[in-house]
């Protein structure tokens, strides 16, 4: 008789669920302000203005990815439905006729149900955890297309440990949805079917069946709720953990040199009793759903039982009949099963939803016009009417400013916003809402991306140096060509230097090599030397180099790329007198455009640079 | 919770790419996975042997009805429906169901002896991967970035998939064994032909799933591998978009993070294969002797066996063994696979450094181990002296310090300035005793910081560096970390001090919490720089400490340090703290210059220029 003590349905590890994903009820999702420590665009960056567009992703979308595979999954289940349907009345025929002296004439049909059922089963088993892998992968492809597509600064403003979190997790999640759909649908069909064979067989026993069962369910269902918000419970804390570990290996420095290692270790596991406590509860709650399914199922059986017994004794029914409505019972309980898979439906719902986020990023045109050919006094940058916003009114405000090639401009001003934003505009990272940019009479947006990345470089305060070794990250997006073009980029940055004294030189994977700001920054300004740009853009790159190293870096800076046109955002006075002309910006616009010297005279001007008190 | 030492893993692990890269461990063999699984299977059932021994009772209770079902319904037909005694049959069902509720009953009774041996198990694990964590960053030295983030992420997660996992084969593996033992053996009251046909199929299907496991932990492990790489190329390549971007390196990018999608697919996709396969095993196990017992029938019949015998034999195969073989070979053969290879990632990361991995004692960036020959050794006062320093980053390298002497009286103020990359930081951990110098002499009040004990250390000197450590606490928390016995009063005083006292306020005074991610950078030093104040430390070593302040701001902690009485070195990039300094040690790369402020003007045209005298007021800058 079958009764079955299994462990609850949400330990139960569903084997349609692909298995590299986490064990739902407890899956850590990151802390949402672990992220927040992350290196990001400098926080002056203006927003852009543009909103995303809204339009959420739905589970039809999902579904829609893998439809041709979701057919041949669904073709697997109905098939096998079928023959899990048809096996008890075909083992029952057969039993009947073993027992009636008849000889094996039911074999060969129980033979070909079983046979049916095992094949069809296992195209389910392949196609459910495939065509969750393909969607997740389809799911994949297009976050990160949305996400790399988009405006490289707007891109920030969802923290990275948060977008990779939900492309690892919340993905596979999303993708649950063409499995779950198909096996709740078939699940409850299955038990309609069952029922009704039921009460073909044994109209008693079918009463008897709808008696008790949707009792069951009903308690059932109201643990399975109360499991998913203990489950939430157990997240926070652990999420607590996790944040504290992330305090602690940022801090790790103090912590070391504090000899307190044991000590913070100690503080970061502080929440670890109320994580056993939720834990604990965790697991009583999935007892009492194991507890009304452990008794759920004998009774239903029990009483389905006595109802065909009787039948048998009245003969009408035969004993193999009295095995197909324990079959048909059997059955008709999996449609329980559907508790879960509608759980999982709702799971990829709000993975889904999670996804819309990165999948809605507004993607930026891709340029086709060629630049006109580099010659001396090209790389004119001229910015017309450009008109940025920012969250608290317009960052640049109908700006206008005409650089002319091979000549270097200071750009100054109080407002950090407002200076980043045009470095961020003139580099064409940044599209501006009103206006125009042009190179070289050229639209920048409207330039080809592989001609426009050649022809501008920039540098920046808080560079990302991506490369497995520096020679790597000094010659990032370079055409592949001899090492000395980097040495001396390097050298121009004065980073030569200390690059050489890595234990590898060159060849030092970045993550074996801990720069201090000022390196990295000279590391950033050696690879925008590197490459042969007709305009370098400098947003503030050298803020954290002492004078004297600064000083040498803007030598360089005229005598390694005196060709160029130079727009160097800064802060410092010193690099200002280095220019021929110092754009000063005020309110959005350039409010004067002349040398250091002649600025100066100018007591607000001199009041940007004043700094502290110098005793 | 303190890490346990009887079951930490014994042997490093080939390199993960997460881990911080500064403590290389040998490439070692690949391990079996299946080992650090089993390793930690074994460590939860030793910890907690009498709850085991509970879930193992109670379980074998609950595997009772699976024993009696066959039995009961087999007479329940032939002595009671077929024979037409309902009233027995009742009889023979009631019993049946009476053993149901009762192995129902000890089911329940499972999950709380579950939870004892599952959730200390999760407290261990947790233990030893944070402190593993902790201890690794702060042997590292290296400047935090977004990965740390990612990590920890993961391995909160790995932590939890072998909760989860361990608990799924302790209920499933369990269950399985005694349904099977359950099946057979009930089978053979009923009909001992019928059981060698049961028992058959069944072995072989065992056998079958067995012979797969390889293949599947192999594909599962690639399968994890592939993910953590796409969520690390992710990060990576999101940290670093603008200048991808920039440098036109963007498509190129996108291509590696698909590149690595791809690989994801793949993984899964083999998967789903062996998931198939699984399915096949099940019906090998289950549905074959189904047909051999019906096809056997007409045979056992003929010998006697009754069709009340038939019935629960047949019910044993489609109710009972069925389910239970599907649990086991396709839910937790799978989980097993996943508990093996999150143990095996998880014990590359948990673990003291001092594990016995010969990479952690590395000449010179590994911590001064804690000898204290001479318990009471303490530092006189607040001096330091080095001696014929040297130390370098690898020996290829140039030396970073070579031959350097520096001595530093009690109650000086010394400032170290200097073009940035020249070594200033680990001048500052070497003066700390943090790092040993990889030769010469270190002396911290006389005394050689190897022979302090770590808390008198912590004692005699703190280390401020440029990212401060503030946690997630009260305020008052944060503040007397150095100083855990300072009065509120004094607490207060620190604060005021250097500044801080409008932050604590802010945030709710002392009692307040401090939530790290919602500070700027200032204010996490604002509160560092108190902190700092506040302890008894009689040297007080800044390290661009106050960076993130403005020059108004870090004049008032330059002050608050001169009235505090001890020793202060501080290193920073901008002129102010040097001006006002005792004296001043200029490194310029060629011969450290030490000198007043006033003397290194007059004398060092390097020196001059550093300090931008020409520019007026370049040296200083408005604050962020």
């Amino acid at each position: 008789m079958p009764t079955e003590p299994s462990p609850s349905a949400a330990l139960r590890t569903d084997p349609a669920r692909p298995a590299p994903a986490p064990t739902p009820a407890t899956t850590a999702a990151p802390p949402k302000d672990l992220p927040n420590d992350l290196p990001s665009g400098p926080p002056a960056e203006p927003a852009p203005p543009r909103r995303a567009r809204r339009q959420p992703l739905g589970l039809r979308q999902v579904l829609g990815l893998t439809r041709g595979r979701a057919a041949v999954m669904a073709l697997a289940v109905t098939t096998s439905t079928g023959a899990a349907l048809a096996l008890p009345a075909v083992l029952a025929r057969a039993v009947d006729a073993a027992l009636a002296g008849a000889g094996t004439r039911g074999v060969l049909p129980l033979a070909g149900t079983l046979a049916l059922l095992a094949g069809s089963e296992a195209v389910g088993q392949y196609a459910g955890p495939g065509i969750s892998t393909d969607a997740t992968a389809r799911l994949r492809e297009r976050a990160i297309h949305g996400v790399l597509a988009g405006s490289p600064l707007g891109a920030h403003r969802l923290p990275v440990g948060d977008v990779a979190a939900r492309l690892t997790a919340s993905a596979p999640q999303a993708a649950l949805a063409a499995p779950a759909v198909v096996y709740s649908a078939s699940q409850l069909a299955m038990a309609a079917a069952a029922l009704v064979a039921l009460a073909v067989l044994a109209p008693t026993a079918a009463l008897a069946f709808l008696g008790t069962a949707p009792l069951g369910y009903a308690a059932i269902r109201r643990q399975l709720r109360r499991t998913a918000r203990l489950g939430e419970d157990y997240q926070r804390t652990q999420a607590d953990i996790a944040t504290r570990l992330l305090d602690a290996v940022s801090g790790s420095r103090s912590i070391a040199a504090a000899r307190a290692v044991d000590r913070e270790a100690a503080r970061v596991l502080r929440p670890v009793p109320a994580l056993s406590r939720h834990g604990r509860e965790l697991w009583d709650s999935q007892r009492r759903i194991a507890w009304c399914s452990a008794l759920l199922a004998p009774a239903t059986q029990l009483a389905v039982l006595a109802a065909a017994g009787t039948a048998v004794a009245t003969h009408t029914l035969s004993v193999g009949g009295l095995l197909a409505v324990l079959g048909y019972t059997g059955i008709g309980l999996g449609g329980f099963g559907a508790a879960q898979s509608l759980l999982d439906v709702s799971r990829a719902r709000a993975g889904t939803a999670r996804l819309t986020e990165l999948l809605d990023a507004p993607e930026r045109p891709v340029g086709t016009r060629p630049l006109p050919p580099a010659r001396p006094g090209a790389g004119s940058l001229d910015l017309r009417g450009v008109v940025v916003g920012g969250p608290g009114g317009p960052v640049l405000d109908r700006l206008d400013l005409t650089v002319p090639g091979g000549t270097w401009t200071a750009v100054v001003g109080a407002d950090d916003a407002a200076t980043s934003a045009l470095a961020a505009v003139a580099a064409g990272l940044l599209d501006p809402d009103e206006g125009a940019v042009l190179l070289d009479g050229v639209p920048l947006g409207a330039v080809r991306p592989e001609e426009l990345r050649t022809a501008v470089a920039c540098a920046f305060a808080d560079p990302a140096l991506p490369g497995r070794t520096v020679l790597d990250a000094i010659g990032l997006g370079l055409a592949p060509g001899p090492d000395e073009r980097v040495h001396r980029a390097a050298r121009a940055a004065r980073a030569d230097a200390f690059v050489r004294r890595l234990p590898d030189g060159y060849r030092t994977p970045m993550d074996r090599a801990p720069f201090s700001g000022g390196e990295r920054q000279r590391l950033g300004i050696a690879r925008a030397l590197a490459r042969d740009a007709r305009l370098l853009v400098l947003d503030d790159a050298t803020s954290s180099l002492d004078a004297a190293t600064e000083n040498r870096v803007l030598h360089a800076l005229r005598e390694a790329a005196g060709h160029r046109t130079r727009l160097v955002v800064t802060r410092r006075a010193a690099v200002a007198a280095h220019a021929d002309t110092v754009a000063w910006l005020c309110e959005g616009r350039v409010r004067a455009l002349a040398t250091h010297e002649e600025l100066c005279a100018v007591p607000a001007y001199r009041a940007l640079f004043g700094g502290g008190p110098q005793d | 919770m303190s890490p346990s030492r009887t079951d930490r893993p014994d042997r490093p692990h080939p390199p993960d790419r997460a881990r911080p890269p500064d403590r290389p461990r040998p490439p070692g063999g690949a391990d079996r996975p299946g080992r650090a699984g089993l390793r930690l299977l074994r460590s939860a059932l030793a910890h907690s042997r009498p709850a085991v021994l509970r879930l193992l009772t109670w379980s074998l209770l609950s595997a009772a009805p699976a024993l009696v079902s066959g039995k009961a319904l087999a007479l329940a037909v032939d002595r009671g429906f077929l024979a037409g005694r309902p009233a027995q049959a009742a009889g023979w069902l009631a019993l049946f169901a009476a053993v149901s509720v009762a192995g129902a009953w000890a089911s329940r009774q499972t999950y709380p002896w579950l939870a004892e041996v599952v959730e200390p198990m999760r407290d261990r694990l947790l233990g030893r991967v944070v402190t593993g964590m902790v201890h690794g960053a702060a042997s590292a030295r290296g400047r935090t970035d977004g990965s740390g983030a990612v990590a920890v992420a993961r391995l909160t997660r790995q932590v939890e998939a072998v909760r989860d996992t361990v608990a799924g084969q302790l209920l499933v593996v369990s269950h399985f064994a005694l349904t099977a033992v359950a099946v057979v053996a009930g089978s053979a009251a009923l009909a001992p032909a019928a059981a060698l046909l049961i028992a058959g199929p069944l072995l072989l299907s065992l056998l079958a799933f067995a012979a797969l496991a390889p293949a599947t932990v192999r594909r599962q492990r690639e399968a994890f591998a592939a993910e953590e790489e796409l969520a690390r190329s992710c990060a990576d390549v999101l940290q670093a978009l603008r200048d991808l971007v920039a440098c036109g390196a963007r498509d190129e990018a996108q291509r590696e993070v698909l590149a690595t999608v791809a690989a994801n697919e793949a993984a899964g996709r083999s998967l789903a294969r062996l998931a198939g396969a699984r399915r096949l095993i099940v019906s090998a196990g289950a549905h074959l002797p189904l047909l051999l017992v019906v096809l056997a029938a007409p045979t056992l019949v003929g010998r006697g066996m009754t069709p009340g015998a038939v019935v629960g034999v047949l019910a044993y195969l489609t109710g009972t063994l069925e389910p239970a073989l599907r649990l086991l070979v396709q839910g937790a053969g799978a989980s097993w696979l996943r508990l093996a290879v999150a143990a095996d990632r998880l014990a590359t990361t948990g673990g003291h450094p001092d594990d016995g991995a010969p990479g952690a004692a590395e000449a010179g960036t590994a911590m001064p181990v804690d000898h204290p020959d001479d318990a009471a050794a303490r530092p006189a006062d607040g001096s330091v002296e080095l001696t014929g320093v040297s130390f370098a980053y690898g020996a290829a390298a140039d030396p970073v310090l070579d031959g350097f002497d520096l001595a530093v009286h009690d109650g000086e103020h010394l400032a170290v300035v200097g073009p940035s990359g020249i070594g200033k930081s680990t001048l500052a951990d070497i003066l700390a005793g943090v790092v040993a110098p990889d030769r010469g002499r270190v002396l911290l009040g006389g005394i050689a910081p190897a022979r302090l004990t770590g808390p008198d250390l912590a004692r005699a000197r703190v280390l401020l560096p440029q990212d401060p450590y503030v946690f997630t606490g009260t305020v008052a928390e944060n503040l007397r970390w150095l100083a855990p016995h300072a009065s509120t009063a004094a607490v207060l005083t620190a604060a005021d001090a250097v500044g801080a006292r409008s932050l604590v306020e802010r945030l709710g005074g002392p009692g307040g919490h401090v939530t790290p991610a919602a500070l700027s950078a200032g204010e996490r030093q604002l509160i560092a720089l108190a902190r700092a104040h506040l302890c008894d430390a009689r040297l007080v070593i800044l390290d661009e400490a106050t960076r993130h302040l403005d020059a108004a701001a870090e004049l008032r902690v330059d002050r608050a340090f001169r009235d505090r009485p001890g020793t202060v070195v501080t290193i920073t990039h901008r002129i102010g703290p040097a001006r006002r300094a005792d004296r001043v040690l200029f490194l310029d790369g060629a011969q450290p210059l030490l000198g007043t402020h006033r003397s290194l003007l007059a004398e060092v045209p390097a020196y001059r220029r550093l300090t931008g005298e020409p520019e007026p007021g370049g040296a200083t800058k408005p604050s962020p």
